[in-house]
């Protein structure tokens, strides 16, 4: 298979993704509840610390 | 029990019926041997044996021990879906152990296979059958060209597949970036953590992409092995299974909150090992740029006489004995001697002697070297794989395909790192699970999958190989050419260069100097004499007299009864008597006295001219002497060689004197002179007996028992075809400098082979325990990895830029 034809359907396939998932939830798949950067990461410096990964 | 077999060997050597049954009588001493029959007409000799007592190597062995050789067929086939070292060990192992197997040697950079087997009781269809059981093709190596392009679709494949996989790991990249606590305020979607969204993306990945991990684990587990690929798989697998066991855990227990899934890491694994092969194949491509060189050097078509009209035909068209027109600027297209016309040649590519060599009728033309300035009509003697050039991409393919010691070592280790690495991760888990964070699956599987990814053994495979490529590659380049990895290993080792005088450390042109007669015979009669009695003898020293005379137009008389007394003179009948020309031994043999002219030849021998007496009608009718001139270059690659601590001797027939004065112009450390042609095998077996590592660099005939016997055999490339043949060294150019340059290569290229192994096993090996105890995330292992395979591979790629001292 030519590379243009792996790139392209990459790209359908990520696009078809975030399309289902904004029809199958009705959400908007760009929306960030996180974007305060409290919450989030005061839990991941708790889940980074306990599992020691670097 | 097992059945009795029947096998034929073909057999080389036996030159009459006597051979035959002394070959049959030996095959049927053979314990277990029931019958046994040579066919002398047809050279094959047929055995019929018991299996259980006796095997075809036991006839092979004797056939060798009563001074025959068994025929082998040689081919090399492509090997395709090899994904590892341990791919390249198992296809070797089965194929070594088949009947009729001589020799099977898997060249996993080059995905070849150079198989040596006997015919008759084995076939390419068996092989290529068992190699198919085993979950790989063998295929007759088709053309360079469409290797090449196969090569070139299989990197664009490749390349494709990486990208695909790079595009759906990148959204779960970026979710894993935003974990930390620093990187917190990057925007990320919340779609993103959705543990569905995750395995939509992660799936094609995992079997799309990695589809090519799950084949070559199943053919490897099928086959009671494992490979780089089952570690790829079942570290993937665990990853991607174990997130789907958290999502549906999550879902049930009312998806709140957000699960750590591990989508993430099997992705990025995969992708990055697919982008670790992917520079593995482009590099592995560009360490057999060499073999492209070289065949590029030639001529695509060539003008022939055909039926009186001149035609362009492609180079493959050209038959022996063709006429073919070279104008000037042209390459020469096929090797073969100049029938009209004359012309200077540049023979750069092919001796290394930069200046444009001038060529007239009779003499000889070399293929792919360039006419300068002159019309030239060649009539050629070799074509297609015969010529010079051809014999060269032989040598070198050759010497690549072959393994080096070393890396016979480093396929047994990576025969059994994988299950190894296996029982590491194993054991890993066991001590999580019940020890460290006793019940706590993730925190146990975690360390488990990373041991498993970081320790893949794909970079011990190509460690070797990738050098053994690029340096025998850049060797050919420099025009030297091993003719096996072993020779490009075992150079380095060397402590005692043997030089051979005439051809090596000089031109081996000599010219004739001076001319004493004795007695009441004049100049221009002794000058006579000499000539006309060498005129029958192929010795350089000969032939430097019979120039000597044609430069001072004497004309020759026929002399009869013409005998060579080997390392002491010739002996011919002039007008009815005996003369003698020689050495000091033939004249005393002779009962002749040559008290008269000893100052003189002492004289003459002290300024390293070789003197020859003549004697006729049992009296000393006088004395020629010619000189052999030292190679511009010999003194300062003398220099370098002592740079390297090694020991130098000169090694020669001619006497001490003449010896020395060599010796003391070029500076060598021992002279070993008065040596007859067969006894140089022996010196050189006195000085292996001293404990000493030996090189013999020579050129001529006599040479070649000497290069055969010594630890390595350096042919000087001006030389004969037999001492090239007899060599494991070949020194296209015939200077000394390159007997240096190939110590340098094989010591540069050695190094290069050890940091490559440190790149792939130390590192890989050094990460196992760092992982083991948790200290590295799945992905980072699989970043390592594909850094390990592509380190090792640039290292190797760094040969071919290699720069010698002296063009430093």
């Amino acid at each position: 298979m030519a590379i243009k034809k792996w790139v392209s359907i990459g790209i359908i396939y990520v696009c078809a993704v975030v399309i289902a998932y904004g029809v199958i939830t009705g959400d908007n798949p760009f929306e960030s509840n996180d974007l305060e950067p409290h919450d989030h990461a005061a839990a991941q410096v708790v889940e980074v610390n306990s599992t020691d990964f670097i | 029990m097992e059945a009795k077999k029947e096998v034929t060997l073909p057999i080389e050597g036996m030159t009459c019926a006597a051979c035959a049954t002394r070959i049959e009588k030996g095959l049927k001493r053979v314990d277990g041997v029931e019958d046994a029959n040579v066919n002398f007409a047809i050279e094959k000799s047929t055995i019929h044996y018991n299996p259980e007592q006796t095997s075809v190597a036991d006839f092979e062995k004797k056939i060798e021990q009563l001074g025959y050789h068994v025929q082998h067929e040689k081919q090399t086939f492509d090997v395709e879906g090899m994904t590892c070292a341990a791919c390249a060990n198992r296809i070797e192992k089965r194929l070594n152990k088949m009947d009729g197997v001589t020799e099977a040697n898997v060249n996993f950079a080059l995905e070849n296979v150079a198989v040596e087997y006997n015919e008759n009781q084995v076939t390419s269809q068996d092989m290529m059958e068992v190699v198919k059981k085993l979950g790989y093709a063998l295929k007759p190596q088709v053309s360079k060209e469409e290797t090449s392009n196969r090569k070139e679709e299989e990197i664009r494949h490749q390349t494709g597949k990486f990208i695909f996989s790079a595009i759906l790991t990148l959204p779960l990249l970026w979710t894993m970036v935003t974990h930390f606590s620093f990187t917190s305020f990057i925007y990320s979607p919340d779609m993103l953590m959705n543990p569905w969204v995750q395995l939509a993306l992660a799936t094609p990945v995992q079997f799309i992409a990695g589809k090519q991990f799950y084949i070559g684990a199943y053919k490897a587990l099928r086959n009671k092995s494992a490979n780089m690929d089952v570690l790829v798989a079942l570290g993937t697998s665990v990853a991607y299974l174990y997130s789907i066991f958290l999502g549906i855990e999550w879902q049930i227990q009312g998806a709140a909150g957000m699960p750590e899934l591990y989508f993430e890491a099997a992705a990025v694994i995969i992708t990055l090992v697919l982008l670790g092969k992917l520079f593995e194949v482009r590099a592995k491509g560009r360490t057999g740029q060499a073999i492209k060189k070289l065949l590029d050097m030639q001529a695509k078509t060539a003008r022939v006489i055909r039926d009186g009209e001149e035609l362009e035909i492609a180079i493959e068209e050209v038959a022996v004995g063709d006429q073919v027109i070279v104008r000037p600027g042209e390459k020469i297209p096929v090797d073969g001697a100049i029938v009209k016309g004359k012309s200077a040649v540049d023979e750069s590519m092919i001796t290394g002697e930069s200046i444009p060599i001038d060529k007239n009728i009779g003499d000889t033309a070399i293929g792919s070297t360039i006419n300068k300035n002159g019309m030239l009509t060649i009539e050629a003697t070799k074509i297609g794989k015969d010529t010079a050039l051809a014999q060269i991409v032989k040598v070198v393919e050759e010497a690549q395909g072959s393994k080096a010691d070393i890396q016979r070592v480093a396929d047994r280790v990576s025969g059994i790192f994988v299950p190894v690495v296996v029982s590491i991760a194993i054991v890993t888990f066991l001590v999580w699970y019940f020890l460290v964070a006793p019940g706590d699956l993730r925190a146990a599987l975690v360390p488990a999958i990373t041991v498993l990814v970081i320790a893949c053994p794909c970079a011990l495979g190509l460690a070797t190989p990738t050098s053994v490529m690029a340096g025998s590659g850049r060797a050919a380049e420099l025009g030297v050419l091993f003719k096996g990895g072993e020779y490009l290993e075992n150079t380095r080792l060397i402590e005692t260069i043997v030089l051979d005088k005439t051809g090596t450390v000089t031109k081996g042109e000599p010219a004739l100097t001076d001319v004493v007669p004795q007695g009441d015979i004049i100049k221009e009669e002794l000058l006579k004499m000499a000539a006309s009695a060498e005129k029958h003898s192929e010795h350089p020293l000969a032939e430097a007299i019979v120039k000597g005379a044609d430069e001072q137009d004497i004309d020759l008389i026929e002399t009869t009864d013409f005998e060579s007394v080997p390392g002491a003179g010739i002996q011919v009948t002039w007008e009815g008597e005996p003369l003698h020309i020689g050495t000091r031994k033939l004249m005393k043999q002779q009962n002749i006295e040559i008290d008269s002219i000893e100052e003189k030849m002492i004289e003459l021998e002290a300024a390293g001219k070789t003197a020859m007496l003549i004697g006729y009608r049992g009296a000393l009718a006088g004395m020629v002497a010619v000189a052999d001139t030292v190679k511009e270059t010999s003194k300062e690659a003398i220099e370098r060689l002592h740079e390297q601590n090694l020991e130098v001797i000169l090694l020669t027939g001619d006497n001490e004197r003449t010896a020395q004065a060599i010796a003391k112009e070029v500076g060598v450390d021992r002279v070993i002179a008065e040596v007859l042609p067969d006894q140089k095998a022996d010196e050189i077996k006195r000085l292996q007996q001293e404990g000493k590592k030996v090189a013999m660099v020579g050129d001529g005939i006599n040479d070649a028992p000497a290069l055969a016997i010594a630890d390595i055999g350096m042919a000087i490339g001006t030389g004969t075809d037999v001492a090239i043949e007899a060599a494991d060294v070949t020194l296209m150019r015939g200077d000394l400098h390159s007997v240096a340059d190939s110590i340098e290569l094989s010591a540069k290229t050695m190094r290069n082979i050890k940091q490559n192994l440190f790149f792939a096993f130390a590192y890989n090996s050094a990460s196992i325990p760092v992982a083991a105890i948790g200290l590295l995330a799945p992905w980072v292992a699989g970043a390592a990895m594909a850094c390990s395979s592509v380190s090792v591979v640039l290292n190797a790629l760094r040969l071919q830029r290699l720069k010698l001292k002296r063009e430093a």
